[in-house]
């Protein structure tokens, strides 16, 4: 009876198994890997969308530069519509669990952008830690570059935001949930880093400010540096110091910043940023023999720190833009309502920033 | 055996972190779900206590054992009865409302009825097994499930997404007044302990009150990552937009080291783990009590006609809801049921309780 029942047993797995069809009931090359995905804006006022799909050919030989792939555009009213259209536009279907990068032009931004987001958040297959970058001049553009180096299509520039291999201070990089949680809560405002394509690779050194839904303006590269060592995102960078003929570089080891609002009673409320860094010189033309002198640099490089995030910060303050959240550490602090949230917009305008950096340097390498 | 009855009441607490409790705490987020997760806390505890307290009493005895010592039929078969409806319809929820997750995000081109209906047939499988090799199962399940529920809750508490100034703002909405349907959803994650009702045949009660500061400990942990995880990551307003937060959630975690980037399908695959045993257990559970309401002993003679053919019902029902309501109407229904299950469960544990004390002054 035993032996019976687990024989039958043995036979209803051996019949379920037949069932695993693997793929979905769809084989692998059957399928088109979209491997990022670029929306722009059209001349066509009827289409405003203009939608790039670069998919990717797989190909027997994995090699450096052989990375084939297939860029198709449509233009059409509305994301849904285009990619529909663009499916008998190839032999296979398009399958977008691979699509990992999601670039837009500066003009679908300016106009539609949460109906853009829209058909990317609801899209279960679209992942939400797919990076969202700004191609310039147009998205399509930048999927177009064939980089030289590239293993996998499209891997460039998944590559190049992940912050485990590519560790430029100059590369902001955001996934899609965080984009669109900074996009619909009021007192956090989103950024995009921005694309630009050159001859066989790209440029990622900037970043696009946006407030509220409207892109609103660049910071340039020394700013976006700063921005990054501000979200405390572990890019660690490098300070460089100049005063009269001393020159040296310090390379950041550690970053931390801490941003504090403080609310004191009947004062100026006011943002104390607080930044700790520890790293050891990286390079100097004077020769530092003794201790006072790498504690002088020491002070002399805390400075230079203080007066670069002060810069930034009031230069991102008068684009208006809210990057860091300071509008939410207010509402954390005073209640979340609209009078609040409209009473922060006008402090934001003309707050103070009293920037304190604890920086240590901790060695000078191999030499004096 | 003590452990058994933790298993349990900890597969209950982690289930409900990605089904429906979140949805209905997180709906009521600007009209006092704190409060009542406040309040729902001793009022889980409590009734946890009262009813272990209370089987404790009867060592080895099921309810419908305990019952029909008491009561006269006409008393005991319909609320037998009903209680068993109310644990089957527990498992459907469960196992329907993860059937959407599949259909959401691993198998979106298969039908929702092929989903549910072989999830359906699994759990009858493991439901007409005997209540002893199920507690084997439990155990088995929640050793595999654990390292993967600590590891994504690890992930999501170091993550550079998450944004703690989101919960400073939510506990902004703190003192508001309570609502019924919050403190129904959120004293649902100590419910597992009524699983007691045919378990204390196996396992001893008196054991399990050695222990029993790990339920307010462990439910106060869960309800409040439970609550709270999901704005960290999507925002106070944001948050509202998702049918589940979790998935979404976790969704914004990435595994850079791992095989597969996207941490979402590890929470999918340990959710497919709890979902399977719970409607086991459910199942088992309330086709036990259905037996003791007209008391079939199948088990003796061997004849598994009845357990089989009301399964089977129940499962085409199961199949038959899913497939005439929306899912905006399915997480209605889950809803009702959740404010149905709070008073129900009230009078069964008072029950169980005060019949628990005549039987001491005997």
């Amino acid at each position: 009876m035993k032996k019976k029942d687990s024989l039958l047993i043995l036979c209803a797995v051996l019949a379920l198994v037949g069932m695993l069809a693997g793929c979905a009931f769809k084989d692998i090359d059957k399928r088109f890997f979209v491997v990022s995905m670029g929306v722009d804006k059209s001349n066509n006022p009827k289409k405003p969308f203009r939608v790039s799909l670069k998919l990717a050919i797989p190909s027997a030989q994995v090699q450096p530069g052989k990375a084939e792939f297939q860029i198709i555009s449509e233009n059409a009213d509305s994301i849904a519509e285009a990619i529909r259209v663009m499916k008998s536009k190839v032999d296979k279907d398009f399958d977008f669990g691979h699509c990992r990068v999601l670039i837009f032009d500066r003009h679908i931004l300016k106009r539609h952008q949460p109906e853009v987001l829209n058909w990317f958040m609801r899209r279960r297959d679209i992942q939400g830690i797919s990076y969202m970058a700004l191609g310039k001049p147009t998205a399509e553009m930048v999927l177009r570059v064939k980089v030289k180096s590239e293993r996998v299509a499209g891997n460039a520039l998944n590559i190049s935001f992940d912050q485990t291999t590519n560790t430029s201070p100059y590369i902001v990089s955001e996934i899609m949930n965080n984009y669109y949680m900074r996009l619909s809560e009021d007192g956090i405002d989103p950024y995009l880093p921005v694309i630009e394509p050159l001859k066989d690779t790209y440029v990622i050194n900037k970043v696009a400010l946006i407030k509220g839904e409207k892109l609103i303006g660049e910071l340039n590269k020394d700013e976006t540096r700063v921005l990054n060592e501000l979200l405390n995102t572990g890019r660690k960078g490098q300070i460089k110091v100049r005063q009269g003929d001393n020159e040296f570089f310090v390379n950041v080891d550690r970053f931390k910043t801490k941003i504090n609002l403080v609310i004191p009673k009947r004062k100026k409320p006011y943002v104390q940023v607080n930044l700790k860094i520890e790293g050891p010189i990286e390079a100097s033309e004077k020769k530092l023999e003794n201790n006072y002198e790498l504690l002088e640099d020491q002070k002399l490089a805390a400075e230079v720190i203080n007066k670069r995030v002060e810069e930034t910060l009031k230069n991102i303050q008068k684009m208006g833009s809210d990057p860091l959240g300071l509008g939410l550490l207010y509402q954390a602090k005073q209640g979340v309502s609209a009078k609040e949230v409209k009473k922060w917009e006008n402090l934001y305008q003309n707050i103070e920033f009293k920037v304190k950096t604890d920086l240590k340097l901790r060695g000078t390498g191999t030499m004096y | 055996m003590a452990r058994y009855f933790y298993y349990i009441v900890l597969m209950n607490m982690s289930l409900n972190i990605i089904l429906n409790v979140p949805m209905v705490l997180i709906q009521n987020r600007f009209s006092g779900s704190i409060t009542s997760i406040l309040i729902s806390i001793p009022l889980g505890t409590l009734l946890a206590y009262l009813f272990t307290k209370g089987m404790g009493r009867f060592p080895y005895q099921g309810l419908p054992e305990i019952f029909k010592e008491v009561m006269p039929g006409y008393i005991r078969v319909p609320f037998l009865s009903f209680l068993a409806l109310m644990w089957l319809a527990a498992g459907t929820l469960a196992v329907n409302s993860y059937s959407y997750v599949i259909k959401l995000y691993l198998n979106p081109e298969m039908d929702l009825r092929i989903i549910s209906g072989f999830l359906i047939l699994l759990i009858i499988y493991g439901a007409t097994r005997n209540t002893q090799s199920i507690l084997y199962k439990t155990e088995i399940t929640m050793l595999a499930a654990l390292p993967f529920i600590g590891f994504i809750m690890f992930k999501s508490l170091s993550s550079d997404y998450f944004y703690p100034v989101h919960i400073k703002r939510i506990l902004q909405f703190t003192w508001q007044m309570p609502n019924y349907s919050s403190i129904a959803a959120a004293s649902y994650i100590f419910t597992g302990y009524i699983n007691l009702v045919i378990l204390n045949r196996n396992i001893q009660a008196k054991e399990i009150l050695k222990y029993f500061w790990i339920i307010p400990l462990l439910g106060s942990i869960i309800l409040a990552i439970t609550y709270l995880i999901p704005f960290g990551f999507l925002g106070i307003q944001s948050v509202g937009d998702f049918v589940f937060p979790w998935m979404v959630t976790v969704d914004s975690l990435r595994m850079q080291y791992g095989f597969i980037e996207r941490t979402s399908f590890i929470l999918v695959f340990v959710f497919m783990l709890l979902t399977m045993l719970f409607g086991i257990v459910t199942w088992n559970v309330g086709l036990e009590l259905m037996k003791g309401a007209f008391g079939i002993q199948d088990r003796k003679t061997g004849k598994r006609l009845f357990t089989l053919t009301f399964l089977s019902i129940i499962g085409f029902l199961s199949v038959y809801f899913q497939e005439s309501v929306n899912q905006r109407e399915f997480f209605g229904y889950a809803k009702y049921w959740f404010n149905i299950r709070l008073p129900v469960e009230v009078v069964l544990v008072m029950t169980v309780f005060l019949l628990s004390l005549r039987r001491k002054k005997t």
